[in-house]
Order: C-alpha cells, then structure tokens, then sequence
C-alpha cells in the first residue's frame, strides 16, 4: 500500500503577539523564503518587522510551523544594529548540500546578490542586498524542496512564503524515471521533422513573372499586353499603397474598369510618367493574343494594325471633354520643366495630369482599337520643407464594339432598385392630344442630368452643376450638402420692375437644383429599371409649392437710387423626400420600389443687392442647403388568403380504371374531396363566415359539374365570355386559351386567377402589372368592361 | 406496559366518482394546471430556456509567422512596409527597411500553451521620422475545451503620433470579441473562421474592414503603450502581447437546455404540486363535492 506522508501545518493566528515572537524565534528553526530574505525583512535584535503585509510561517525542528500575519508596520530598525545583522545574515547562507547553483553565470567571478555562488567570499557577500529568485526550478510539493536552497544553521528565524497548505515530505511510491528528450538530434532529418508544425519564419516563394503566352485566350481577367521596342509588356499603371505617392504599379486587366489616383513627387523632366509621349509614342497594344500567334510577321515593326493596334491619342480639357486629336508633332507633347533658383521656383509645363485607355473590344476577337484621352497641366510650386505632390489619374475604360454612351440603357436595378444607385428621373411628355392622352418619359441619351436625380456639387465651397460636376443622389443614402451659389443676373430687357428682375434670380436658382417652370412634368422611375416607353412605370415629383406659384410669390423693388434691389422670398433650402417600399415582385423578393418623390421648398429669405446701374445687372451669392431623406414605408408582411386555403385530394386517375373511361371521349369521374378552412386571415366575422358558406356551396356545385367548359364556367358565375378571357369569380382570369379558361386550381391556371391581389389603382400592384377593371391586378387587362 | 409505535402504515382511501362529475374535472383540472401552471411561470419570469452560457479558457495561440508593418514617416513617398506576404514581397519590397524582427513566445507554466509573444522590431528609418505604425500578426487561435473552435484570426494594432517617435512600447491582452455565441458542434470542431485574414486584397484599408466584419475575432485590450523620441535613424517596436484566459459565450447544447429548465419548472412545479393537493385535500375532507369513498377501513367499520 502506497502511503504519502505528508504534515499538516497547524494554524493558529498570534499576529499581534510581538512579544512573544521575540522570545519564542530564538528558539525554533525556521527558513526564510528568498523573496522575504534581506530585501523586504529587517531585523532588529529582538523582533522582525516586515515592510509590507506578508502571510509568514513559522516552522520548528519537529516540523510543527505556525503562522504569523504582520501587517506593514511603520516601526523602523535602528539602522545601528542593521549592518551586524546583514553581515550575520549572509554568513551564514551557504550553499553546501546544494548540487546546483542557477544563477552563477560567471565562471570563477563572484556573481552579485547569487548566495549560493563559491566564487564569492563571506566578505563579498557582503555587498548583497538579496539572494536571486530561483525556487522556480525545483518542485514546490515536496517539502524539503527548501533544503536544495538553504540549510538553515543559523541562530535566526527564517520566514517561508509558504503557499500551499501541505506538502508532500516523504513519498514511498514506488521508484520511477522521468522520461525526457535529453539526446541530441543525430540528423538533419530528425531536425526537419521536429520543426513541423512549429514557429518557423515564412519561407516567400519567388512569384514567377506572367510571360506573354500566344495561347492564352481573351478572357476577363487575363494581362493586356503591349509592344515596346520590340518587348511584350503587360500594360500598368502607377498606383499608390497606404501613402499618396506612386510606389506601384497596377497591371491592366482584360475587362476589369480601373481607376488610380497616385502623386508624384519627382516633378521634373525625368520622370516618364509625367511625359505624354511615353504612353503612346512607339506602343502598341495585343489585340489579341491568339492573332499574334497566327499572324505572319517576321518581325514587331512588321506586325500588322489588327494585331498590334496603334494607341490614338487625344488631347481634352480637364475633365476629358472636347478631345481632339493631336499630330505626332504637336509641342504639348512635350514636357518641359523650368528651375528658377532666385524665386526658388520649378515651373513645368504640358505635364500628364489625367490618363485614360478606352479600349473598344469585339468579343472573343480582341480589341478592335485602343483611344487614349490625355489632359495636361501646368504645374508651379516652390521648394521648402514639405514635399510637393503632384496627383495623376488614370483611368482604363473597356466597351464593346458599337457601344455607345446612353445613360438612359443604365439600370439602377432589376426591378427593385439597388442600394447606392442613382435614381432613374425623366420628364413625362404627352405624344398624343387633349383628347387622346399617350403619355411617355423623355430622356436624352447622352445627359447624365436628364436622366437621374442629381444636386449641385460642392467645389470649393460653390454650387456647381453641370454635365461633369453633380452630385448623384444614390438610392438609400440620406444627404445634407451645403455650398454657396453665385450669380451675375444681366437686366438685358430692361425691366423696371424689380419683381421681374427678383423672378429670374429665383429661376437661376432652382436652375441650380435642376429644377424649371417645365420640372412640373419631372418623374422618377419607381424600379430601377423602369422602361421610358412604358409612362406607368414612372411616377411623378410632387412639389410642396409649384413652381409657377413659387415664382409668382417671389417679389422684388429697386431702392430710391436704383442702386440696390431687395427681392423677398428667394428659396434657399430644397428638402428632397424619397419614400419606398420593399415590394415582392414574382419569385423575387424585397425589391426596392420608390413609390413617391416629394420636393419642398424651405428656407424662404429676403436678400438686398447692390444693382450695378450701368451694366444693369446685380450680383447674387447666397447660401444653399439641399437635403435628401429616404423613407422605408414598408408595412410589415401580412399574407392574407384571398380564398380560403384549400387542399385537393384526388384519386389517381385510373384509380377505377376498370369501372371508367378516361379517353378523351367522356370526362371522366373523379372523386374530388375539397377540404375549406374558411376565415383564416379573419377574425371570424359574421361576413366572412356567410361569404365562406356561400363560397363552399359554390364550390359545391362546381365539384358537381367539374369540367372545362367555358360557356358553363362563366355563366354559371353570372359573368361573360369574351374572344380573349373571361371573368371567373368574378376576378381577372388572364389564361389566354381560345377554347376558355381553365379552372382556378388547374397548374394551367396563372398565379393571378388562384390567388388575385386586389386594388384600386395601378399603383397598388406589382411591378409590370396593371389593376384591371375587375380591381384585381394583372398582366393583362380586359378593356371590355369598362369601370 | 409501556406502548409505542412500533411500525406504521398507510390506509390508502379512493375517492371515487363518475367520470362526467365535479370531483373528476376538478382533479382533472388541478392536475392540468399543477403541470403547465409551473412551465407559465417559469417561462413568464423569464431565462426558461438557456440560450447562452459561458465559460472560460485559455485559448491556445500560435503565431502563423507572417507579419506586415506599415509605419507612415514624414517623408510622404518613403512609408516603411516590412512584410512576409508575397505581394509585398514582389511589388513593394525596395520599402522594406526592417533590419531585426525578434519573437519570442513565452510557455511560462510549461502546460504546452502560449502565455505571451515579445515581438521587438527594429527599422532603419534613416533621416525619416515615423508618425504611424500599423502592425498586423496573423495568428492561429484554438479553444479544445467545451466548445472546440479553430481559426485564423490576427493581432493587430494602430497607432498616430502627433510627434515622431523612435521607440515604441507596447503592452496589451489578447482578447476575443463576439458578437453572437458561438455554435458548438458535437463532433468536430466550429471553423467557420479558419481561413486566412489576408486573403485577396492587400490594401490595409480592406484588410481591417474584412477583419472587422467578422463575427468572432481578437482583438488588443488593456493597451498601455510608451513612446521615446530619440534623435537616431532607427525606430524600435517592443511589442508584449499576453494571452489570458477569455471568457466565451456559446450556445448550449439540447441537454443542458433541458437541464436548466427542468430544474426552474421543478423547483416551481413542487410548490403549486403542495398547493393544489391541500385544494384537493380540503375539497375532499369537507365533501364538497360529489363521490364515494372505497376503503378497506370503511369497509371494517360499515
């Protein structure tokens, strides 16, 4: 039987018995912790008073220990006796017995404050303030752990840190080893495995360099490669990475848009990049890999057009409008960059500030041309401390063969709009007459702001709105933007009256959020893919005030000198409110539907302007602000049986195949067992519950006479037959069959005529349906039966 | 003689009566609600059903050895980006001005777990002064305990200076951030986030954003970081990350949910239980209702 002995440690608290203790730990054999020993103990010559709140232990030779807890105390020794009993306390603490000494890391020098060191003297040691912390190495459990640090001989109580409770001072479990790895690793393989799966530094593969490869097919995603002195290189453009400046370059991908914007430091002639030239001059482009591979050219110079395609430069204004082309010769090719050292000045002029590659393609054969629009700018700056930085934008536009530029084919969704996009606007215009109203969406093709909402952009601190600075309102962000418009209106005909002169100040200024006398007819899409042809896919602004009105109210008079005008209710605020819904469209579901746009008018102000006599005209600035809110009015789900919801249970058809005909001569029986569960979506009203019985017994008598025979169907519901579909209970049944409409429940039948939704008005249905004469919605209507 | 209870017994007395009487439905009806009346409580009161519990592990943590530093410096087209990746290996490796990274992972109990990592790093930044640094340590992080769970997550840190700075020193935890409890699988291991953090995009401005999406991650608390500025051309990064025990919610299992429900519905159930047998007891007694009683003692009695 395997026994451990171990002692148990008999507490007992005398913590405020200072007396005692000095007389009783002259008399026991106690150890000291290296923590407590000479640093945190200082001893008097009758008592021990710790500096901080330690739990000690008392042990004596038959190893009954006690406990003392002493708290800091603010008692200080007589520094008299402390250098007596430091040199006492050091004396005596050997280190014989002890097989190890951990911290003696001097070979044949005394290691400072290592008590178990030979290399040090007892005069040596004398200099220690403590002995080194090493009690980690030794197994804690055992009891005469403490005997491997120190061996107590001397006349002082020593003080243990003892955590523990019990420890463990003889073990008589039977005799054992400590299997360890202790033999050195004998090869290099032995090494290598014993690294898996361990911290080791990553090993970089070197990345191989994409080769121009005549096999490789004119996908989305592959290299564009062009020519250079008789080199393949992929096409790049300059980028940055997490600072501003150009430090990378960005390969072009076969179809994949892509924009940098990256500054660059080094102004100066040197640096290619900033060189027009160097984009075009001397470059082609692969059209297509695979042509390059069967064309028969012996050499690049000789490779044809359709294979290396030319790049087309063309210079434009900075926005890359009104480009034209430039000859080979044209001195804004050149870049040339002036220092002046009196003024400390670097002028250049004709530097790239705008690159873009449109790259036209035809498919699976390649591009078919190459078109670089370039703009140039003049840059000045002076040297100091900060760098100067000197931004570029690159821009590679891919577009298929006869592609045009329509922003009336770009959708914002199919159907439902997408979050971010902008919003389908156009005008509603009427092709027919007053009698004959066809009404349709104009939108012209090539104008981004007769096609979307848009708002005046902030630059630098004005309203601007053009074809190229807008600010697009994307579908779901709310926005407040604020900037100051300006404007010199010229009294070209001369008006007298300040009014009119006020009215032409209020028209230029809704002028700047898009909006004139004709913005009354303005309509938004209310799918991101309303159709232009279709006017009910469009849903018309509604203004708080119209703008007729608005310009009417809006009034003005000239002071004594005509030398200022005071116009009264310039508007200065417009509130832009977009409502939508998530509507379920066929199988889709939560498609975003704008069902009404509203604009207000806000911020009315009376502003007087100093009127320039002769030149008639005055000078306007004012502060706008414009703010878009989009509201979900989404109401929360219900679904609601039009019908009660029924369940068909039928025999298989040839269930009674002997006792029945089931050709086509004879109908055959069937039995058809019709489960109602009438009043689900209700509250089991007395209407629903009598429109339920009427309902069954209906059903009844259509069970009775199962069959397909439109002129029974119909009459039988007291309704009529039409060439093109009929009425069936009394709903819009849109089957288009000459032989008549199937039954509700038949897989022939449309959703619409099994489940019908109710309404009143087309805008209550889902998209691409109208709200038919019978209130219900459908693809198609019957315009026979008029409302 | 003196007389005491030697032994004891229990006459068992039936109540008896019709099946369509008062005394039935009104055993019927204190049975019913001796039973649901406890589940009403105890759900009305609320946390019935244990949806969540936690409980605490140190994680297992293992640097995967990759490493990206970026430091901003003054010197706008000179940042510094010191990485193991392949993409700035290949594309932006003339930035790479580290001259010694030094790691140390630290088992300070020998139990086979990391406690801590000293990283320290040292970059030559010449004439250039550091005014961000941005440090990102990707990391394999395990729990092998109630809820096993693996995966790739990161350590990463930011930092702005308003003056530069040559000696950077860091102190932090490693901490795990969710926001929902984790799904502990029976078998197998829950390694829905085993996949690189670096991945496809090696823009800084993705990588956090893809790493901030993530439902589980880690993350640096308990931050305290010391700057020097030192007129030299170097920038040191002493970094001391400890890995201490995290607290993790989890989703329980079906029996312990059952568990813990049992003991709520229990715990209640005994008392309505008493309530309702005194109900039936006092009905019974005062006959307040309709039956017969059939008992062998009556019977003796009769």
């Amino acid at each position: 039987m395997n026994i451990i002995y171990i002692v148990l440690v008999v507490c007992c608290a005398s913590a405020d018995d200072n007396n005692g203790s000095g007389t009783s730990t002259t008399a026991v054999s106690t150890f000291v912790s290296p923590s407590t020993l000479g640093s945190e103990v200082e001893t008097d010559s009758d008592n021990i008073t710790t500096t901080e709140a330690i739990l000690t232990t008392t042990c004596e030779i038959n190893s009954t220990c006690l406990f003392t807890t002493e708290q800091p105390s603010t008692n200080i020794s007589t520094e008299a006796n402390t250098t007596n009993i430091r040199k006492k306390y050091y004396e005596d603490v050997k280190s014989t017995g002890k097989e190890f000494c951990t911290c003696n890391l001097l070979l044949n020098v005394c290691d400072v404050n290592c008590c178990c060191d030979k290399d040090c003297s007892e005069d040596d040691k004398l200099i220690f303030s403590h002995c080194e912390t090493e009690n980690i190495y030794y197994n804690t459990r055992y009891c005469d752990y403490i005997k491997y640090i120190y061996i107590n001989n001397t006349p002082f109580q020593w003080e243990i840190n003892q955590n523990g409770l019990f420890c463990v001072i003889r073990s008589n479990l039977p005799p054992s080893i400590m299997v360890q790895r202790r033999q050195p690793l004998s090869s290099f393989e032995a090494a290598k495995h014993e690294k898996s799966e361990k911290f080791s530094w990553p090993q970089t593969v070197q990345k191989k360099e994409v080769q121009f490869n005549m096999t490789e097919d004119f996908i989305f995603g592959s290299n564009v490669w062009i020519i250079h002195k008789n080199d393949i290189k992929k096409l790049q453009v300059p980028n940055k990475y997490f600072s501003n400046t150009c430090i990378m370059k960005e390969d072009v991908l076969n179809l994949k848009q892509l924009e940098t914007i990256c500054a660059h430091i080094d102004i100066s002639e040197e640096n290619e990049y900033l060189h027009l030239k160097n984009y075009f001059q001397n470059k082609t482009v692969v059209a297509n890999p695979a042509l390059y591979k069967i064309s028969k050219y012996k050499s690049i110079q000789e490779c044809p057009r359709n294979v290396c395609l030319p790049i087309w430069p063309k210079l434009c204004d900075k926005n890359l409008n009104n480009c034209q082309n430039v000859s080979k010769n044209d001195t804004r090719l050149d870049l040339k960059c002036n220092f002046e050292i009196r003024s400390n000045k670097n002028t250049c002029n004709n530097v790239v500030k705008y690159i873009k590659y449109n790259f036209v393609h035809n498919g699976t054969n390649g591009f078919t041309s190459v078109e670089l629009l370039a703009a140039l700018e003049n840059v000045s700056y002076e040297f100091d401390a900060q760098d100067f930085e000197f931004f570029q934008k690159f821009k590679v536009d891919f577009r298929w063969l006869n592609q045009t530029r329509n922003f009336s084919a770009l959708f914002s969704g199919n159907p439902g709009y997408l979050i971010g996009k902008p919003i389908l606007s156009g005008r509603l215009i009427n092709l027919g007459n007053t009698t004959n109203v066809i009404l349709k969406v104009e939108r012209q093709f090539d104008n981004y702001l007769d096609n979307f909402l848009v708002l005046p952009e902030n630059i630098y601190g004005r309203c601007i709105l053009n074809n190229t600075n807008y600010l697009t309102v994307e579908f779901g962000y709310n926005i407040l933007t604020k900037c100051k418009f300006s404007t010199t209106i010229y009294n070209r005909k001369k008006y007298y009256n300040g009014s009119e002169i006020c009215k032409e100040i209020q028209k230029s200024i809704l002028k700047i959020w898009d909006i004139t006398i004709t913005s009354k007819n303005k309509t938004v899409g209310m799918f991101g893919n309303a159709n232009a042809a279709v006017a009910d896919d469009w849903i018309k602004v509604m203004y708080n005030t119209e703008v007729e009105k608005l310009l009417n109210k809006t009034s003005g008079w000239f002071n004594k000198a005509n030398t200022s005008l005071t116009c009264s209710g310039l508007v200065n605020k417009l509130i832009l409110d977009v409502f939508h819904s998530r509507v379920d469209f066929k199988t889709l579901l939560n498609q975003q539907k704008i069902l009404g746009v509203t604009y207000s008018f806000d911020g009315f102000t009376n502003k007087t302007l100093l009127y320039n006599k002769p030149k008639n005209s005055t000078y306007l600035e004012l502060d706008l602000e414009t703010q878009v809110v989009f509201y979900d009015i989404s109401p929360e789900k219900q679904k609601k049986f039009v019908d009660p919801p029924s369940f068909k249970i039928m025999w298989p058809y040839d269930f009674f195949y002997p006792f029945v005909k089931i050709d086509n001569g004879v109908g055959a029986w069937s039995a058809n067992i019709f489960l109602h569960f009438v009043c689900l979506n209700d509250r089991g009203d007395k209407t629903c519950l009598k429109n339920s019985f009427l309902y069954v017994l209906l059903v009844i008598g259509l069970v009775s006479s199962q069959n397909n025979d439109i002129e029974t169907i119909c009459t039988s519901c007291g309704d009529v037959v039409n060439d093109y579909c009929c009425r069936y209970y009394k709903r819009c049944c849109e089957y288009v069959n000459p032989f008549g409409c199937p039954t509700p429940s038949s897989p022939e039948a449309r959703v619409n005529c099994r489940s019908p939704l109710k309404c009143r008005s087309s805008t209550d249905c889902p998209y691409s349906q109208r709200c038919c004469p019978t209130f219900t919605c459908g693809d198609t209507c019957m315009n026979l039966i008029s409302l | 003689m003196v007389i005491f209870a030697v032994y004891t017994n229990q006459i068992k007395v039936k109540y008896k009566s019709t099946l369509l009487s008062k005394a039935a439905v009104l055993v019927l009806s204190c049975g019913m609600l001796s039973i649901v009346l406890p589940f009403i409580f105890a759900y009305k009161s609320g946390g019935f059903w244990l949806k969540r519990d936690t409980f605490h592990e140190q994680p297992q943590v293992n640097l995967r050895g990759d490493y990206l530093l970026i430091a901003a410096t003054n010197n706008l087209s000179s940042p510094v980006i010191c990485s193991s990746y392949p993409f700035f290996k290949h594309n932006l490796d003339f930035l790479d001005v580290c001259s010694v990274i030094k790691l140390r992972e630290v088992d300070d109990n020998f139990d086979g777990r990391i406690d801590k990592i000293n990283l320290d790093v040292s970059v030559n930044t010449l004439d250039n002064k550091v005014v961000s640094v941005h440090l990102f340590l990707p990391i394999n992080y395990k729990l092998n305990t109630v809820c096993p769970l693996q995966m790739q997550s990161a350590v990463i840190f930011q930092q702005y200076f308003q003056t530069s700075v040559t000696d950077l020193k860091i102190l932090a935890d490693l901490s795990l951030l969710q926001t929902g409890p984790i799904q502990c699988y029976k078998k197998g291991v829950h390694s829905l986030y085993d996949y690189p953090v670096v991945d496809e995009s090696y823009e800084w401005d993705n990588i956090i954003e893809r790493y901030w999406f993530r439902n589980i991650s880690t993350q640096l608390t308990n931050v305290y970081t010391s700057v020097r500025s030192a007129d030299r051309g170097k920038f040191n990064l002493k970094l001391t990350v400890r890995y201490p025990e995290h607290k993790i919610s989890y989703r329980p299992g079906f029996w312990q949910v059952m568990k813990w429900a049992w003991m709520q519905y229990f715990a209640i159930y005994i008392i309505i239980a008493w309530f309702f047998n005194r109900i039936k007891r006092y009905t019974f007694n005062n006959r307040l209702v309709w039956f017969y009683k059939d008992t062998l003692l009556l019977d003796k009695n009769e």
